[in-house]
């Protein structure tokens, strides 16, 4: 159980997870208001995959904040 | 013969051209007066403006009026306006700077001492203080003193609140010009702004420079987008009906994502704003509590008006914060979470923590806490009917005035948090309320109340606006001068309370403890690990502070003219109990080590 990468609940609250979907969220957030001031033109299929992943991305990360709250606070 | 009639006709005209710039130079002349006849010495329980001679309210009168005429001049000269804002600036943030002899409030001192520590060892005291968890002001604070060279922050205090209250003008005019007010308008509301900010929170502090990076970051969105112009199908509609339809845009996916906005900036020059923007948002998270969600807000209010062309802002500003209360700053929350989250939807109790809380203590505390309250209430009340006459193309004044009250919701703030929004609503309630005299008449959101004309800018109709300009803006300023100065009786302090201070520092131990009979001296400013500082808080009786001071057991206890002067104004203590207190001192093992005529300093003798 141990090797799994999330053995268990408590591992969600780590500074490592909540830092990783940080990044996660501002690098698909810079590329959509890069590709957006750029005038870069992206299929609708492109484009509606980016903002549904940014809005996953941001409901994970505030999901993973609660969660650390609850864990070691 | 000719040239001698076209000179005396001149004369009158030049003395007009130059009336407003001659009167803001006469107020500086008096304020100069005022600041150096000025005694503090004589500082009563109404603060600051008790030690006020009539030089001050004269050229405080004559940079008003100034202002008033140099307002509705045609052409407008900016830069005068510009110099006698500048001189309103001075009058009501400089002076108390001017003329108290050391810096106010002990909060400053004791951020020159976590500036101290961060200095001498490289990195912030975890686990010390709530503040030490939000470290980013502290630290540029650091390097801002070994730059200058100083031994710490202690130069920095005093003319901090003139410094960074001028600091705030730059932004001010960039949300006047682009805000959709008229341009006679921004120049009041800015007047307005600095008449009404009694709040005190510009002292050496990190809510003071984060005010300023949210002033900035609203003017740069401002400054960016404008509102994309909505196009009317068919004739006029009715009242309501037209109302209703320029609502329905609120629903619409165009207005979340910024498509109903313009811009005229190039992508080069709008990725280095993002760019820049992004900075300042990582920056605001790691230095303070409260301002990082304000800004959220006030962008999420820029995106529902259309004044905000980039939505990703929003979410990249609240994740910045969210992410350093989670990460950065655990210090604080971990184990007592309540303090975060105990007050979320507890919006009475909020309220009567920080209105019901503060109206006590003696008639003169009293009279200064209810002048706060109606000034504050007069303003909004004109940024009301502001809102009411004006015309515009989008309605983000009145959403950035109304975004910063769900904070209210969230956070009680230690009792500070109506203050903190009050302090966030004010410029753009400031330059509604301006639209409530000077009220733009174009735009595609039309006023709710009709026209009325006063004669715009001609003979009569132009002496009774600046009579009113003048006469609204001095009321402010005079009450703001009365309420910003109302607590210097005890959160201002004399050389020799610094000095009684000083003498204690030189005369412990580590590991020794000062103790205060409450909060009020400038305390803290140096060795925050090695010497401890106690303070009983306030009490029911002042009997109680000497026990809970003898049972603390102190080296060194220091009562101060300031301490006795909160007591009194705020506690509601009897006139000089702190001689009774120094009499209890004096037979339970202390003796005075040194007196001054505002401070003692009492050692323990064994």
């Amino acid at each position: 159980m141990t090797n799994l990468l999330l053995a268990n609940a408590s591992a969600l609250g780590a500074p490592q997870v909540v830092f990783v979907s940080l990044v996660a969220v501002v690098t698909l957030l810079s590329l959509r208001a890069v590709t957006k001031v750029m005038g870069v033109v992206l299929s609708r299929s492109v484009s509606r995959t980016l903002d549904g992943a940014v809005v996953v991305l941001f409901v994970l990360f505030i999901v993973l904040v609660i969660v650390r709250f609850k864990v070691i606070g | 013969m000719t040239m001698v009639r076209r000179d005396f006709n001149r004369e009158p005209q030049a003395l007009r051209n130059f009336l407003g710039l001659f009167l803001g130079f006469m107020g500086l002349v008096l304020w100069l007066v005022a600041v150096q006849n000025a005694d503090y010495s004589k500082m009563g329980p109404y603060g600051l403006v008790s030690v006020l001679g009539w030089p001050y309210f004269v050229g405080l009168a004559f940079v008003v009026a100034g202002f008033a005429i140099e307002l509705l001049r045609t052409p407008l000269r900016t830069g005068r306006l510009f110099v006698l804002v500048v001189l309103l600036a001075l009058f009501l943030y400089g002076t108390a700077s001017a003329i108290e002899p050391v810096a106010q409030l002990t909060d400053s001192w004791i951020h020159a001492g976590f500036i101290q520590y961060i200095s001498q060892h490289g990195h912030p005291l975890n686990g010390y203080d709530a503040r030490f968890s939000w470290p980013g002001g502290f630290s540029m604070a650091s390097v801002l003193v070994a730059f200058t060279g100083q031994a710490n922050a202690i130069a920095f205090l005093r003319w901090f609140p003139i410094f960074i209250e001028l600091a705030y003008l730059a932004p001010l005019l960039v949300i006047a010009r682009f805000s959709g007010v008229s341009r006679r308008a921004g120049w009041l509301g800015i007047a307005f702004y600095y008449a009404t900010d009694w709040i005190f929170q510009d002292y050496f502090s990190p809510q003071a420079l984060n005010y300023l990076f949210y002033l900035v970051v609203i003017a740069t969105v401002l400054a960016v987008w404008q509102p994309r112009r909505v196009e009317r199908d068919g004739p006029e509609q009715g009242f309501w009906r037209e109302r209703v339809t320029q609502s329905r845009g609120l629903l619409t996916h165009a207005r979340y994502v910024g498509d109903d906005t313009t811009t005229t900036w190039g992508f080069i020059e709008m990725l280095s704003v993002l760019a820049l923007l992004a900075l300042i948002g990582l920056a605001s998270a790691m230095s303070h509590q409260l301002t990082p969600y304000a800004i959220v807000l006030a962008l999420a209010a820029c995106l529902l008006t259309r004044r905000l062309g980039r939505p990703e802002l929003v979410l990249l500003f609240a994740v910045f914060a969210i992410d350093w209360l989670s990460l950065g700053a655990s210090n604080y929350w971990v184990g007592h979470l309540n303090v975060i989250f105990g007050s979320v939807g507890q919006v009475s109790s909020t309220l009567t923590s920080n209105v019901t809380a503060r109206v006590s203590g003696a008639s003169t505390h009293l009279l200064v806490v209810e002048i706060r309250i109606l000034l504050t209430g007069a303003l909004f009340f004109l940024g009301g009917v502001g809102f009411l006459r004006r015309y515009a193309d989008s309605r983000v004044l009145e959403a950035l005035v109304a975004a910063p009250f769900l904070l209210v919701a969230a956070q009680s703030y230690g009792g500070e948090g109506l203050l903190r929004v009050v302090l966030y609503a004010l410029p753009f309630a400031s330059l509604l309320a301006a639209s409530a005299i000077l009220p733009s008449s174009s735009g595609t959101i039309r006023g709710l109340l009709p026209a009325i004309t006063i004669g715009h800018f001609t003979g009569i109709g132009r002496t009774a606006l600046r009579i009113i300009i003048a006469g609204v803006l001095l009321s402010f300023a005079l009450a703001t001068t009365i309420v910003r100065g109302g607590n210097d009786a005890y959160v201002s302090f004399s050389r020799g309370e610094l000095a009684a201070v000083n003498y204690a520092y030189a005369h412990v131990r580590a590991g020794d403890t000062i103790g205060l009979a409450n909060y009020y001296l400038p305390i803290g400013q140096r060795d925050i690990t090695t010497v401890g500082v106690y303070n009983p808080g306030s009490t029911s009786s002042y009997q109680k502070i000497g026990q809970l001071l003898l049972q603390a057991k102190p080296t060194i206890i220091i009562l101060s003219q300031s301490e006795e002067a909160y007591g009194e104004e705020v506690v509601g203590y009897p006139v000089g109990w702190e001689a009774t207190l120094e009499t209890m001192f004096v037979n339970h093992g202390y003796r005075i080590a040194a007196h001054w005529t505002t401070a003692t300093v009492l050692k323990a003798t064994v």
